[in-house]
């Protein structure tokens, strides 16, 4: 049987789309405005969502997340009450998939197994650990788990990587277009699009690009050679040193600007 | 038959459950390059000698086994003896693992050195590995760290190195290792991460330890040579653990040997207060390995306080995780003040000013050394010296200088 992942990215390749998949930190930049923007994402065009749990020390992620995790942390996140938001989200825009993305260190103090029942309980489509090698997938994940497991592919990947890489890969690729952090430098889109097809030739899942996707013409660049794009810092940065009567004029304009992205990438 | 404790980690670098390689994708082909580099090159003749050559040339290598009379005599217990490897050139033993991570540098081609520091004891031995092989140098500091520690901040600087203050999350050691981890992801190429402590992603903490674990070795000898006998019991203080594991592990496979380490308890351990990670964490996941981690429910880990810089840690190395759950090693805890009085008491009674690190050390042996006979033998590794701490302790002490 295949999974809303699958599905979502089969209809979108055959009406000739790329998935425009925004990256959200759980409660930032608090909880009301968070799930405003959860909500209304998939009227301007988010074809699915990524939902960051937040860890106090996201080695692998820039400023922006840093803060933002932060922030949501201290504005005191609730692993459950994530998971319930998501279920609720689920009952309003059943079609959309909800990629869950983090550290295993938060995942692994609620309990591994607890976490996977609970997130499929809640619905949860697709889970990414960044700091989670393929090597060690049966030491993170205890038991089989119908959830998609969302892998890393990066510029310093070699061919001699992909068949451990593959082994329990599933839903799509997120493909890292830079070496760096998230939020830092502009992909390259010829050196992507090299490195990608070496990759399609040995992993049959959808290729989605993110890092560094930081305006609608990036995303089209990136899109023409993907299957979708991840848009993470630059539509969560504007709330980081704005006061708090500005949230709601920010919300605005960042469905705006992914609004304008699904025009660019899928109308444009 | 039981596998020795010594021959851990498996070749996935695992202690039991501890250790492994939990990082980002960008870093797993360096990391797997470097793990086979350090295990060919480790081996070979030429390497030994080149780093022997610099251990006794350039570190000052052997460091004494020196029997601390009046010390011993204070207590009227146990005879003291210290390792001396606050002796070694820059001060402390982080300059063993330096010269050893260094020479891999170079034999991988990396034409950049980055590292963290807490206390800036390794930041100052990576600066001075760096000039002394040519390389630039990066260091990352938390921001209060380089606050306690500016006489280390500007001895870095005139080695040559750019030391970047790290304001995020608490301002310590480990947000200085995650922006190091960044500035390593984001300059893959060319830049080669020299860690201090024996922790990160594998090989990393079976590296340091084989590194340090000169101080073991020659503890070792010298204890035959002078004493006729091996120590009954080996102390070290634990921030990240290089200098214990350094000590131990010559001696893991010794069970008339008692071996401890000490973690710090900061204002106590029923404050929030402290970074005795083995003590009062439970096993996670940070900085790419399983280990003992301060954290909270939710698994955000903890701000932590220690008066030492260098013990300011949530988390700890994973074979010391692995040691303290099998037994062979007891983790005690010595306070801010515990160590304070070491470090007074050490400089006033043996002309020997300690780092407050070892002074956490001291002050576990002070105390458990008068309980034992005098015919029993404590060695202690007195791995830094204390003049980059005499600021610190000013402070504390209520004195203006």
């Amino acid at each position: 049987m295949s999974t809303l992942i699958q599905q979502t990215f089969e209809a979108l390749k055959r009406q000739g789309k790329k998935a425009i998949i925004p990256f959200l930190t759980a409660d930032f930049p608090n909880r009301d405005h968070f799930l405003q923007l959860l909500h209304a994402l998939p009227n301007e065009g988010a074809s699915m969502i990524e939902i960051g749990i937040p860890f106090s020390d996201p080695m692998a992620d820039g400023t922006v997340i840093q803060r933002t995790s932060e922030q949501a942390i201290k504005q005191g996140f609730q692993l459950n009450q994530c998971l319930n938001d998501v279920a609720e989200f689920k009952q309003i825009h059943p079609g959309v998939p909800i990629v869950l993305m983090t550290y295993v260190n938060p995942l692994m103090q609620y309990g591994m197994r607890s976490f996977l029942n609970n997130a499929l309980t809640a619905q949860v489509d697709g889970l990414l650990m960044v700091d989670a090698p393929p090597e060690h997938h049966h030491r993170i994940i205890p038991d089989d788990t119908p959830l998609n497991m969302i892998r890393l592919v990066t510029p310093t990947t070699d061919t001699s990587r992909l068949s451990v890489i593959q082994d329990n890969a599933s839903g799509f690729i997120y493909y890292v277009s830079v070496k760096g952090i998230t939020g830092s430098q502009v992909p390259d889109a010829s050196i992507v699009s090299e490195h990608l097809s070496m990759i399609k030739h040995n992993i049959d899942l959808p290729m989605v690009i993110g890092f560094g996707i930081s305006n609608a013409a990036i995303a089209k660049e990136m899109a023409m050679i993907s299957d979708g794009v991840v848009v993470g810092s630059s539509l969560i940065k504007p709330y980081l040193d704005a006061p708090e009567v500005d949230y709601s004029m920010i919300t605005k304009q960042q469905l705006a600007f992914i609004a304008d992205m699904h025009q660019v990438v899928n109308h444009g | 038959m039981i596998k020795p404790l010594s021959e851990y980690p498996n070749s996935d670098g695992f202690f039991g459950d501890y250790g492994g390689q939990y990082v980002s994708e960008i870093l797993m082909p360096l990391i797997h390059e470097l793990d086979q580099l350090f295990h060919s090159e480790v081996q070979t003749a030429e390497f030994q000698e080149q780093l022997n050559n610099y251990y006794r040339h350039y570190i000052g290598r052997p460091s004494p086994l020196y029997h601390a009379k009046r010390l011993t005599d204070h207590c009227g217990g146990a005879q003291i003896y210290f390792k001396r490897d606050e002796l070694n050139h820059t001060g402390s033993h982080k300059i063993n693992n330096c010269i050893g991570q260094i020479l891999l540098a170079k034999k991988m081609g990396k034409t950049r050195i980055i590292s963290e520091t807490g206390a800036g004891q390794h930041g100052v031995a990576t600066a001075t590995v760096c000039a002394l092989f040519g390389l630039p140098c990066t260091v990352y500091m938390g921001a209060k760290d380089v606050e306690r520690q500016q006489p280390n901040v500007f001895r870095m600087n005139l080695l040559g190195a750019e030391v970047v203050p790290v304001d995020n999350g608490s301002a310590t050691l480990k947000d200085a290792m995650n922006e190091a981890l960044r500035d390593w992801v984001s300059n893959v190429d060319s830049t080669y991460y020299l860690i201090g402590t024996a922790a990160g992603p594998h090989p990393y903490p079976k590296m340091v330890r084989t590194f340090q674990s000169i101080i073991g070795q020659e503890v070792r000898e010298q204890s035959i040579e002078l004493l006729g006998q091996l120590p009954n019991t080996l102390v070290a203080c634990v921030g990240g653990g290089s200098n214990a594991i350094g000590l131990f592990h010559p001696f893991l496979d010794e069970p008339s040997v008692e071996l401890i380490g000490v973690e710090a308890a900061g204002h106590g351990l029923d404050t929030h207060e402290h970074a005795a990670s083995l003590n009062m964490g439970r096993p996670g996941i940070l900085h790419g390995n399983k280990t003992y981690l301060i954290q909270n429910e939710q698994g955000q880990i903890a701000h932590t306080h220690s008066i030492s810089a260098g013990l300011d840690y949530p988390g700890i190395g994973p074979e010391h995780g692995f040691l303290k759950d099998s037994g062979r090693v007891s983790y005690a805890t010595s306070t801010d003040n515990d160590a304070l009085d070491a470090f007074q008491l050490c400089s006033k009674r043996e002309g020997i000013i300690p780092a407050l690190e070892p002074a956490h050390a001291l002050a576990h042996v002070l105390k458990i050394a008068q309980k034992k006979p005098k015919d029993e033998i404590i060695v202690m590794n007195l791995c830094g010296r204390g003049d980059k701490d005499i600021f610190t302790v000013a402070d504390a002490l209520g004195v203006d200088i």
